[in-house]
């Protein structure tokens, strides 16, 4: 395993972990000269629905997903904010039922949310229509899920598996040739080339997901989601499956987002964002600090995810550790705010 | 690992294959398999089961399909052959004649010129040229003639036979290629041509003598050489009523080559002498004989007098098939009296003209009466069986969708579009299912040869398409949502939808509505209604869906009681049957039910028809075995006959038809039929036959003969004494005693009265010192044999005019009768195909679920649950949807007796004149249902043993797929 050089978030907002809700977009001053009406559109535009998640390639604003199952309701997501920058690597971490494979679900287009927005890729996942919603599948996102046997098709070998995805797209017989590069290519970039005309039982756990992951690349998409990928491999195995989410990130640049609860994948990205009740409640950030006699150490830090209109999320050791129940003192201070217990 | 291509590779190299993967290598021969899969072979050859089993329901149900219009074309062809060739050649004939004589105001030798042989065969061409198809002339059966009129010529020789003091008479007659047909058994055929001169004339110069007549050769018959005593060189003298007298010098005697060729079926006469009688009043009776004359000889016939001249044309038994009935009766209209009539008559030179005539179309109508009254009831089974074929069709296209959900979603998340799937699945469908569905038409084609075949290729072509249609889009159709497929929905817990409580209701009122209106309008006269077809199918569907509604109710009723007790095996079994998924639920209740409907109806109609048939013959025959004579039987006969092996009683009664008794009242009751009966006897025979039972004390006591009447005659009689009543018996009074619905002894269904022998042989003995006439009805009962008896009838002296019925023979004759066992044949067929195709859609539904139970019973197995109770489990699992489907099958089946009943007449399957309804029998009823849960315990048995029998390794890791 070899790790991957990083120098930090690309894109710095206001701080490292800043809350991007908000966000005067950078490049919107840079924009040539506006006329005088263009400017007050913008201005109105921005106090109105300021502009969300420019430039991420995921995009989710307050996004509530409900189930109704015998008349009983279920609030799956609870106004989930996310926002994921083109070229991450990212985990998504939460225990059992706070939502984040219902997240995936809706990411993957195989669920509609039921309030609020996603955008992903430019893809609108609320509004899109039958069509968009085909064509998002096929080419703006590819996904591994955690059952080994639920990815591949067992009568197709391997290579098969990888080619069905860009048969379903269509094209004439003369991309024959280019398809059979393209499957030889994603299969050696993920290590199991060997193992293109085998069929799936033929596989090895690791192989087989490797091979899922390179089926969910076939058509290049911009993001590859990933549902517990290394769930019922061996650690060895998992090891190699997460070393080709690194490749594929690094070498294709697609956004991978994985959810997970291997505290060792979970360690190996540079931004963990965990899902608690629904909703976003923390992120990990890491980076790797040089000090000063070049020894290299990862540096993490823990931060709070605050919503556009400014809730936090206390995580639940730090409620409990003070006792807060209803009410917490406020207290804001030159470059920080102090939370106190009522009392 | 040879195979490994080790790309340079810039990570570290993953790790190498699993363990045992040695065997993994690329298929043999080294060919790499293409990249972009070929998606039908492919799958083919990664699902061989299915796709067999696919492949052999369509086979199977495109076979059916196929066969079931060729069969009827059969069953009708058939029907109508035996029908035909059952009538002897003289009915199925079409006939041309002309009579040709001075009554036309035609001169004997213009008469001789038009029926020269040669003339004759040059009609006959002509005949046979109009006589086009449908309809088929046998040709070995055609014969054609000439004839002196019958009845004139009078044989004057003395010492003749004579019956009633009337001399013989003669035909003489030409037949076309007579010697190729007759044996001489002595002299020669007529060749010498003949001569004029008087009797006795020892011939001359030949040619047409003056008024001295002529002298002709015959031959004549073996049988009339015996009557008249004559051999080859006899003379016989014949004198028309007009004309010269003829010498007649036999030549030879034949015999027939074989008397049921059907060449001698139009000239009975030439092969033996037969009885004539003299027109009334008189009616006396004397001897007719025909003869046979030379070539040579046609031309002096006319001199007799008229001469007939005759073509027969018989119609080839198996020349006509049912479908060609309504186009031949439209020929044989137009032969008889249309244009071709009209041509013939003038176009054939027969001086006079031919007129054509024909039998055929009164057999032709019976035939197709015959098939109408049994159209509706087959039209019931077919809408039946095309019912649960289709809706096992539609389960078997549902399981198949429902094992590949998992793989549509997979497919469809990474964005297959669903025309795309649908297609893919139509294209492995119908690599699948085209094959077989030609191999079910081919096998249809071969197995049941008949002429059309356009309504079975359509048949299987529509098993084929509908096959090909119906597992694409019950696959796709759930996956076009926009979520990752069809969420569960158990059978017990879902609620129909509104659209789809609007579709039951829309089904319940369409099934009411048939009900209703079948019930009001009845059968059609002879007409295959689709509103009467359709009401079985209509019934189960619409049962089908109330019980789809009602079903989980019990369920969950009993899983919650079930709940509640110790015991984990009734829990989990009936959890497991609540929890089944409710969409596959539908179609395997839905075929079920249809069968069981459907079988339940056919049994019950099966039944009817044997029952429709035993009572018939009871009735036509009133007891076991019947002797009947217009005369007296001879004395000795009902001894003779009792000690008969197998005859437990014999009854003789003496019965006299069509007699009147003037009323006290006024007026008169005509026409009934009077019995005389030993009462003793009589009350045992109607007690064993089960036709007018009685009780022996009414036809006691004094005064008045008692006697037994029919309703409707006793009530006209009315209570008091009446007469006097005469009879063959004697004169008595009669006062009636008691009704009874039917009597053994009468079976035309007309007024009876029956008394007792013991008074009227007192009152006879009274008034006449000569014995009392004998009995001329004799009933036997007992297991008789049937050709012991007729060969005892026929020994016994002075029973000559005795003809004796056996229930069992008649019986057997109608059960053979060509177009109701046919019919029946059919019918039955059908009903046993349902019940094959219940017993599929059983197994299919067990198949379904197998899976997931196996997984379980491995589980369970590992827990340490025995073999018994594993068993109980699956049966708790398996029964209740079986159950439900049994009793509402039953119930729907038990329905549509009544609902139906009115409307059908068995008559016509049956083959009886008798009206036979339906009724209801707990055999037939109960039959069908029983035996698909027998079905279901044993398979479920079989699952338990071998699946206990598998490793449970095995089944764990496959039940995890």
């Amino acid at each position: 395993m070899s790790a991957e050089p990083e120098d930090g978030p690309r894109q710095p907002g206001h701080g490292p972990g800043a809350v991007r809700a908000g966000a005067p977009d950078p490049e919107a001053g840079r924009a040539g000269a506006p006329t005088l009406a263009e400017l007050r559109r913008r201005i109105a535009e921005e106090r109105d629905h300021p502009e969300y998640g420019r430039g991420a390639v995921i995009a989710c604003d307050r996004l509530v997903r409900i189930f109704t199952a015998d008349g009983v309701e279920v609030q799956a997501l609870q106004g989930l904010d996310l926002l994921v920058e083109p070229g991450e690597l990212m985990a998504l971490v939460g225990a059992s039922g706070s939502g984040k494979s219902t997240l995936l679900q809706i990411l993957a287009g195989l669920d509609v949310p039921t309030a609020g927005s996603a955008s992903v890729a430019g893809h609108d996942l609320l509004s899109m229509g039958a069509a968009e919603r085909l064509r998002y599948r096929r080419e703006a996102v590819g996904f591994v899920w955690q059952q080994t046997s639920r990815n591949l098709l067992p009568f197709l070998t391997a290579g098969q598996n990888v080619a069905l995805p860009m048969q379903l797209g269509g094209g004439g017989r003369g991309r024959r040739r280019a398809r059979e590069a393209r499957v030889a290519e994603l299969l050696d970039l993920l290590g199991v080339g060997h193992c293109r005309d085998r069929g799936p039982e033929q596989l090895s756990g690791g192989e087989q997901q490797r091979t899922a992951i390179a089926v969910a690349l076939a058509n290049r998409p911009a993001v590859l989601l990933a549902d517990e990928p290394t769930g019922e491999l061996d650690s060895e195995s998992a090891a190699d499956v997460f070393g080709a989410f690194r490749t594929v990130n690094a070498e294709l640049g697609t956004t991978v987002v994985v959810v997970t609860h291997d505290p060792m994948v979970a360690g190996e990205v540079r931004r963990t964002v965990a899902i608690r009740d629904g909703r976003t409640s923390s992120e990990v950030l890491r980076r790797i600090a040089r000090d000063a006699d070049g020894r290299e150490s990862v540096v993490e830090r823990e931060y709070a995810t605050m919503d556009r209109s400014g809730r936090v999320q206390l995580p639940r050791e730090f409620v409990e550790a003070l006792g807060l129940e209803h009410r917490v003192g406020l207290e804001l201070e030159p470059d920080h705010i102090q939370v106190w217990p009522d009392s | 690992m040879t195979d490994a291509p080790g790309p340079a590779d810039t990570r570290p190299a993953g790790p190498g294959p699993a363990p045992g993967d040695a065997a993994a290598l690329p298929p043999a021969g080294g060919r790499r398999p293409p990249v972009c899969a070929p998606w039908v072979r492919t799958r083919l050859r990664s699902a061989p089961a299915a796709a067999g089993a696919l492949a052999l329901l369509v086979l199977a149900l495109s076979f059916l399909a196929a066969a079931a219009p060729r069969a009827l074309d059969r069953y009708a062809d058939t029907a109508l052959h035996r029908d035909l060739a059952s009538r002897s050649p003289v009915v199925r004939s079409i006939d041309a004649e002309a009579v040709l004589g001075p009554a036309q105001d035609l001169s004997p030798e213009a008469v001789a010129a038009a029926v020269s042989p040669a003339r004759l065969a040059a009609v006959e061409r002509r005949l046979r040229d109009t006589v086009r198809p449908p309809l088929r002339i046998d040709p070995a059966a055609v014969s054609y003639g000439v004839s002196t009129s019958s009845g004139h010529l009078a044989l004057t020789d003395p010492g003749l036979p004579e019956v009633d003091g009337l001399q013989p008479t003669a035909t003489l007659a030409w037949r076309q290629g007579a010697d190729a047909h007759v044996r001489m058994a002595a002299g020669r055929p007529p060749r010498a041509a003949p001569a004029a001169g008087g009797a006795g004339g020892a011939g001359g110069d030949g040619g047409d003598g003056g008024q001295g007549g002529f002298t002709v050769e015959v031959m004549v018959s073996r049988a009339t050489a015996d009557l008249l005593r004559v051999r080859p060189g006899s003379l016989l003298h014949l004198r028309p009523d007009t004309g010269p007298p003829f010498v007649l010098r036999v030549s030879g005697v034949y015999t027939a080559l074989s008397a049921a060729d059907p060449y001698w079926g139009f000239g009975q006469t030439l092969l033996r002498p037969a009885l004539a009688s003299a027109p009334p009043p008189g009616s006396a009776q004397y001897w007719h004989v025909g003869m046979l004359v030379g070539d040579a000889s046609v031309r002096v016939l006319p001199r007799a007098g008229t001469v007939d001249a005759a073509w027969h044309h018989p119609v080839a038994a198996d020349g006509l098939a049912a479908r060609e009935v309504a186009a031949a009766e439209d020929r044989l209209d137009d032969l008889v009296s249309g244009t071709a009539a009209s041509r013939l008559r003038s176009g054939t030179g027969v001086p006079g003209g031919l007129s054509v005539t024909s039998p055929l179309p009164a057999a032709l109508a019976a035939f197709d009466r015959g098939r109408a009254a049994a159209a509706p009831l087959l039209a019931v089974a077919g809408a039946g069986l095309a019912g649960v074929a289709g809706a096992v069709l539609l389960m078997a296209g549902g399981l198949a969708a429902d094992r590949r959900t998992g793989e549509l979603a997979l497919l469809r998340a990474r964005g297959a579009g669903l025309p795309a799937l649908a297609g893919r699945l139509a294209a492995e469908t119908a690599a699948v299912a085209l094959p077989a569905a030609a191999a079910g038409l081919s096998a249809a084609l071969l197995l049941l040869p008949t002429a059309r075949w356009g309504a079975s290729a359509a048949a299987a072509a529509a098993v084929a398409g509908l096959v090909v249609l119906v597992v694409p889009l019950r696959a796709v159709l759930p996956h076009r949502g926009r979520g990752t497929g069809p969420a569960r929905a158990d059978v017990a817990r879902t609620r129909p939808s509104r659209r789809r409580t609007v579709l039951d209701l829309a089904v319940l009122a369409a099934a009411a509505g048939a009900v209703a209106a079948v019930r009001q309008r009845g059968i059609a006269a002879g007409g295959v209604d689709p509103l009467v077809s359709g009401t079985p199918l209509l019934l189960g569907l619409a049962g089908a869906l109330v019980l789809l509604r009602v079903y989980p109710w019990p369920l969950r009723l009993l899983a919650r009681v079930a709940a509640g007790r110790r015991g984990a095996v009734p829990f989990l079994g009936l959890a497991r049957a609540a929890r089944s998924p409710a969409s596959g639920t539908l179609l395997p209740l839905l075929a079920l039910l249809l069968a069981l409907t459907v079988a339940v109806f056919g049994g019950t109609v099966l039944y009817g028809i044997s029952d429709g048939r035993t009572r018939a013959a009871l009735a036509q025959v009133g007891a076991d075995a019947r002797i009947e004579s217009g005369t007296e039987l001879p004395p000795g006969l009902p001894r003779t006959v009792a000690e008969l092996p197998g005859v437990r009683s014999a009854v003789p009664l003496r019965v006299q038809g069509g007699l009147g008794l003037l009323l006290h009242q006024g007026g008169m009751a005509n026409g009934f039929t009077l019995v005389v009966a030993d009462t003793a006897a009589y009350a045992r025979l109607s007690a064993a036959t089960g036709i007018g039972r009685f009780g022996t004390g009414l036809l006691r006591g004094g005064g008045a003969v008692p006697a037994l009447a029919s309703p409707a005659l006793a009530a006209r009689i009315g209570g008091g004494a009446q007469g006097p009543l005469v009879t063959t018996y004697g004169s008595f009074d009669v006062r009636v005693a008691g009704t009874l619905a039917q009597t053994p002894a009468a079976r035309d269904g007309g007024d009876f009265l029956v008394v007792p022998l013991e008074q009227v042989r007192a009152r006879w003995a009274r008034a006449s010192s000569a014995p009392l006439p004998a009995p001329d009805l004799l009933l036997l009962t007992g297991p008789v044999d049937p050709s012991a008896l007729h060969r005892t009838v026929e020994r016994a002296r002075g029973a000559e005019a005795a003809t004796v019925s056996v229930r069992t023979e008649v019986l057997s004759a109608l059960d053979r009768a060509p177009l109701p066992q046919g019919a029946t044949a059919l019918y039955a067929a059908a009903v046993a195909s349902v019940a094959v195709l219940s017993v599929l859609a059983v197994l299919l539904s067990l198949a379904r679920s197998a899976p997931g139970r196996a997984a379980l019973l491995a589980r369970l197995r590992t827990m340490g649950m025995t073999g018994g109770r594993r068993y109980r489990l699956v049966l708790l699992e398996v029964l209740p949807p079986l159950v439900a489907a049994a009793v509402a099958g039953t119930l729907l089946g038990l329905a549509a007796v009544p609902v139906l009943g009115a409307a059908v007449d068995l008559a016509g399957l049956a083959g009886t004149d008798v009206p036979t309804g339906l009724g209801v029998r707990l055999g037939p009823l109960l039959a069908p249902g029983a035996g698909l849960l027998a079905l279901a315990v044993g398979a479920a048995a079989a699952e338990t043993a071998v699946t206990g029998r598998r490793r449970i390794a095995a089944e764990l890791r496959a039940g995890e797929q």
